[in-house]
């Protein structure tokens, strides 16, 4: 299992943005040094403090940082043209030698058609994996010129002629274009929430991978993640896939709650495996409320080593 | 062209090193793996290695993108890199890219102006609202608020008067294309004889320029190297996609060699020996444009025998 952490700071204990920014890079890099699997930067709008561009700040992170994955994660679909979206991760990837990744809010909390968040993951992986593409969605046409008889969704080229580099076509428009750069991993892992039931089916369907926010209460992320790995099997799709990410709250010694794992570390440690055996959850996400202090190397040293001990 | 978005990384370091002010990241899409597609990303991973150059979108294609999220993206990169960002800003002109992107080419230059002034007012005030023709917005606020204020801004023009009116309309900032000196000369007259005539005072309108620079130690030496240049990278990037345009502002693919547009790209490539670059350049301040950009190949002879007769 991998083990990595995420922020839900109180921006009131921040005047400004750079205080904030600076904490959350010194519990990177500190992440980093302890090796911790993954950080998560959270898209947020919601206080006048926060990290609205989670790639552009860890593309920050990548020269500073050797092992640790950077992770987007609550991405927003919002204005963002889908191509962009493919290149800003590609980009970050590059940046990181391969240690991007990128989970997806679900598409009820973004006010959004759920197959308006499916299509825009498939035209990303098109997007990485493919050169010369066309997508005709009900969302996303690209190029925008694409024909109207075009198959539905990707297609790619098949060359009939003499291949000619596009700067000698004599500025026609491209029926099918490459988007570049391609990521520096094979296939980045693409993590979605699978809150709405319709992501839910089509994740498992598609093989990709589901991830569960802390927000969500501990029994219902089990029941989830069960549905999830029926509608999985149902497809003929392996556990072996995908990577299952859950995020929680975690009190060392603290209390547990609904959505809170807590206790002692031995306690913890209990917790844990037990939820990763009735999930089979392989990438724990601890969301932070605090950056500093010594509890990250009491979950390093005493929990996640306790484990895999 | 970097070889590796790590060694683009490394230039950004090294022109630090040499004394350079700033260090640009232009945008294209849809070709090579090593070119940005998103300026202001690869801007904060440089500025994670350095600490006092300033991080230049040079141009970032302003028309491609939602001006709200251009400028969180502009905010955020400026909080990290600790207020270093400025932002050169054009409007593009590649039709693929247009196309790609599932934007209009033919309104880029009114969108262009839009967006800057969006950008201007999101960047400056807690919360803004604007309604104009292409783009509207009400009562909103962005997140992070930058480092700076203002977030110095630069409108990128082509090769022809004609954006250097539409930024002076605006009060922009002005940041010529490559042009030979006696083009400049007519720009920059434009340039500020449109500021007045908006009603903007022109001494407060700033200019830059692109210039593409050669240096060798005879003339000819650095005319081998332009003409390298030309064959090898030029003739695909100004030649392939309407990067030039004719008198009447219509862009011109493929021209030919003796076409006067791109006799006047030819000639803004300058060549000279490092006396003759000193004196350009000179010419140049004298115009009042305070910053030269030029490409990153010849750092080295900057540093060592240009910059210090400057600074």
């Amino acid at each position: 299992m991998r083990y990595g952490i995420s922020w839900a700071l109180d921006s009131s204990q921040y005047s400004e943005p750079e205080e904030m920014y600076r904490a959350i890079t010194e519990d990177i890099n500190a992440a980093d040094i302890g090796a911790l699997h993954s950080v998560w930067v959270e898209e947020s709008r919601e206080t006048a403090i926060a990290v609205s561009s989670p790639s552009m700040f860890l593309t920050h992170m990548a020269p500073i940082t050797d092992n640790v994955l950077l992770g987007v994660k609550n991405r927003q679909l919002i204005q963002s043209h889908p191509v962009r979206l493919a290149e800003e991760f590609a980009v970050l990837d590059v940046f990181s030698r391969g240690r991007a990744l990128c989970a997806f809010e679900a598409a009820s909390k973004q006010q959004l058609p759920a197959q308006r968040l499916h299509e825009t993951i498939e035209f990303m992986r098109a997007a990485w994996s493919r050169d010369n593409m066309r997508f005709n969605g009900d969302y996303i046409k690209f190029p925008a010129s694409i024909p109207e008889d075009a198959d539905e969704g990707l297609s790619t080229q098949v060359l009939e002629d003499e291949f000619i580099p596009q700067w000698q076509r004599n500025n026609a428009l491209e029926d099918f274009v490459a988007i570049r750069p391609k990521p520096y991993q094979i296939r980045p892992v693409i993590h979605v929430s699978i809150e709405d039931d319709a992501t839910l089916e089509w994740s498992a369907a598609h093989g990709i991978s589901p991830i569960l926010y802390a927000d969500m209460a501990t029994e219902a992320v089990v029941q989830r993640v069960q549905q999830y790995s029926t509608a999985l099997e149902k497809a003929g799709r392996s556990l072996c896939e995908v990577e299952i990410a859950i995020e929680r709250d975690i009190h060392i010694n603290g209390a547990a709650s609904e959505c809170a794992l807590g206790g002692d570390i031995e306690s913890l440690m209990t917790q844990i495996r037990q939820l990763g055996d009735r999930t089979q959850m392989s990438h724990l996400i601890w969301r932070r409320r605090t950056t500093g202090g010594s509890d990250l190397a009491e979950f390093v040293n005493g929990i996640m080593l306790g484990i895999q001990a | 062209m970097a070889s590796s978005f790590e060694a683009w990384v490394e230039g950004a370091v090294y022109a630090e090193q040499c004394g350079f002010d700033g260090y640009t990241a232009p945008e294209h899409h849809f070709e090579y793996n090593d070119w940005m597609p998103f300026p202001l990303q690869a801007l904060s991973a440089a500025a994670a290695a350095t600490s006092k150059i300033r991080l230049i979108t040079g141009a970032m294609l302003c028309t491609l993108y939602d001006p709200v999220l251009a400028m969180e993206a502009a905010a955020t990169a400026d909080v990290l890199s600790g207020g270093r960002i400025s932002l050169g800003l054009g409007m593009g002109y590649r039709p693929l890219e247009f196309d790609g992107m599932g934007f209009a080419k033919k309104t880029r230059g009114a969108r262009l102006s839009e967006a800057m002034e969006i950008i201007r007012l999101g960047l400056s005030e807690e919360r803004f609202s604007y309604e104009g023709k292409h783009y509207q917005y009400s009562d909103i606020q962005i997140q992070p608020r930058p480092l700076q204020s203002p977030v110095e801004m630069w409108f990128c023009g082509g090769t022809t008067p004609v954006t250097a009116r539409r930024a002076a309309k605006s009060g922009f900032n002005y940041w010529i294309a490559n042009a030979p000196y006696d083009s400049c000369v007519d720009i920059v007259k434009t340039y500020r004889e449109e500021l007045s005539k908006a009603g903007h005072d022109p001494s407060r309108g700033r200019l830059a320029a692109f210039r593409d620079i050669f240096i060798g130690d005879s003339v000819s030496e650095a005319e081998e190297m332009r003409d390298y240049y030309l064959r090898e990278f030029y003739d695909e990037h100004i030649r392939a996609y309407g990067y030039l345009m004719d008198d009447s502002g219509q862009p011109l693919f493929w021209p030919a060699l003796d076409h006067p547009s791109y006799q006047n790209f030819v000639d803004s490539l300058y060549c000279g020996t490092v006396e003759m670059v000193i004196e350009e350049i000179r010419r140049y301040g004298e115009l009042g444009i305070e910053a030269i950009t030029v490409p990153p190949g010849q750092m080295d002879i900057f540093a060592k025998k240009i910059i210090p007769e400057f600074k």
